[in-house]
């Protein structure tokens, strides 16, 4: 049996205890497709909190729901995919806004990548013309695989670290409004994101070498000098 | 301005909204030190291209994580609200009565339902319980009935959806339904004031003669005002939206459900189920 094919049979034993009641067998598929399903919500909403709340009716849909996943039909991530992109949107729909970005596959309906609909929608005249984005050279160096290096280094952060970092970049604050909100110095903040940074950026260094876009570039140093940061 | 003092400024734009932008416009003593120190070092320079790189792909990375502490408000949300399983599912009939769910216990689970709303579960467990039990159809049917299922199931997910949207709100109200008769149709009917949604959720109503249809509509002294048209799936009736009109709304209104004319007023006849907040 194929790795992929041994993955989904995996998969498909885990559905098939979670509709048995196991909320092992659940947790395990949280932490297969958490990540996945937190990325479907939240490239439609700025909201973090909205996602984290799409994320979890998306594994309540899971609980509720296993015993009408086919493994035939298509893979649980697609699936669950599926779901909090429909979550997502539902929330707008409530609010009658838009969100700020309705992938083809929600719009028509259909659980297929972005590009498939995109040329069903022109083959059937309802698009006069399209152009995936395509990921450019900061998408294309976000791999799922950098992706995955990067995610683990923020686990490893010091806690103080990583949260003036997460709010830094999750929230968009200032230093200075994080300085507020937690309660810390401004130079403390500034000082704790700023290493934040930096262990991240030596991670990518050792992960894909110093010659790599990401890696900082050492200070140059003069006769005499030192270069203590 | 030294290697140390431009690199720090550099750092602090990568981690400052538009950071980069406003350096690069120039525009303060620091943005013009800093741009006549980069005119003179490829080393600076080309380190500050890498941040602005790096510090956007680490942004990407840091908004597409989910914090590690939803993991066990997920797993703890979905055993206090998904529906029962295993041995807990056996005493679970299709004829388990909805009762209205009690808001307290979820101030006690952050972001997690109370398990008291398992009266949501109960209601999946019977609309899944009556489809599953008429998947066995053979012949032309069985495409329509697929379908039909597929809807009703649909209908479900939007009823659940709003359920735990509306319950999370501190001033949800919940409103029993109930019938002149014992053995008439029973409901529950959910709103908040303050974002105004609702749910509503009828078992028990007969099929609408042609030309009828069941609405939903709240009244308070004289004026009744419209909620919205009754859906109807196999076992379950229900509405869910927002309702503009209950903005604010106190107590002692009246709710009700009423067999209406398609074409005539939504908000007519004698309640078959009525409800009082």
């Amino acid at each position: 049996m194929s790795g992929d094919r041994h993955a989904k049979q995996i998969e498909a034993d885990l559905v098939r205890e979670v509709a048995a009641g196991s909320e092992s067998a659940l947790a395990a598929l949280y932490d297969r497709h958490v990540d996945g399903v937190f990325a479907a919500a939240i490239r439609l909403t700025p909201d973090r909190q909205v996602a984290e709340e799409v994320v979890q009716e998306t594994f309540l849909a899971l609980w509720n729901r296993a015993e009408l996943f086919n493994p035939a039909a298509g893979s649980l991530a697609a699936w669950l995919h599926t779901i909090a992109r429909n979550r997502t949107v539902d929330r707008f729909r409530a609010a009658g806004r838009r969100p700020n970005l309705v992938p083809f596959s929600v719009a028509t309906g259909a659980a297929i990548d972005e590009t498939a609909a995109l040329e069903r929608a022109l083959a059937g005249g309802t698009v006069l013309g399209g152009a995936d984005l395509g990921p450019g050279p900061e998408g294309e160096l976000a791999s799922a695989e950098l992706r995955n290096v990067l995610r683990d280094a923020l686990a490893e952060l010091p806690e103080h670290e990583r949260t003036a970092l997460v709010l830094a970049y999750s929230e968009e604050l200032t230093q200075t409004e994080i300085a507020a909100r937690l309660g810390w110095p401004l130079g403390t903040v500034k000082t704790r994101t700023r290493r934040a940074l930096l262990r991240l950026r030596e991670v990518l260094a050792e992960e894909f070498g110093p010659m790599a876009e990401l890696a900082p570039i050492p200070v140059p140093v003069s006769a005499g000098e030192t270069t203590d940061r | 301005m030294d290697h140390a003092e431009a690199r720090e400024l550099l750092e602090i734009a990568a981690v400052e909204p538009g950071g980069f932008a406003r350096l690069v416009a120039g525009d303060t003593p620091e943005a013009a030190a800093l741009a006549g120190h980069l005119a003179g070092c490829a080393a600076c320079a080309a380190e500050m291209e890498r941040l602005r790189l790096s510090a956007a792909v680490i942004r990407e990375a840091v908004r597409m994580t989910p914090p590690p502490e939803l993991r066990e408000r997920t797993l703890a949300f979905v055993a206090a609200v998904g529906r029962p399983r295993g041995a807990e599912a056996a005493g679970i009939s299709a004829e388990a009565p909805i009762a209205a769910p009690d808001v307290e216990t979820r101030r006690r689970l952050v972001g997690a339902a109370p398990r008291q709303a398992a009266w949501l579960a109960a209601l999946a467990a019977a609309l899944i319980i009556a489809v599953a039990g008429t998947a066995f159809f053979v012949g032309a049917s069985r495409d329509r009935q697929i379908a039909d299922q597929a809807e009703e199931l649909g209908a479900l997910r939007d009823v659940a959806a709003w359920t735990i949207r509306v319950d999370q709100q501190a001033d949800a109200h919940h409103v029993a339904l109930a019938a002149s008769t014992a053995a008439g149709p029973t409901g529950t009917l959910l709103y908040s004031p303050t974002t105004t949604d609702v749910v509503v959720v009828a078992t028990g109503l007969a099929a609408p003669p042609a030309g009828m249809e069941y609405r939903c509509w709240v009244q308070t002294g004289d004026s009744r005002q419209r909620i919205g048209k009754m859906f109807l799936g196999d076992d379950i009736a229900y509405w869910v939206g927002p309702v503009p009109s209950l903005a604010g709304l106190g107590a002692g209104s009246t709710f009700g459900i009423s067999l209406v004319p398609l074409s005539g007023d939504p908000v007519s006849g004698d309640p078959v189920l009525i409800g009082h907040s």
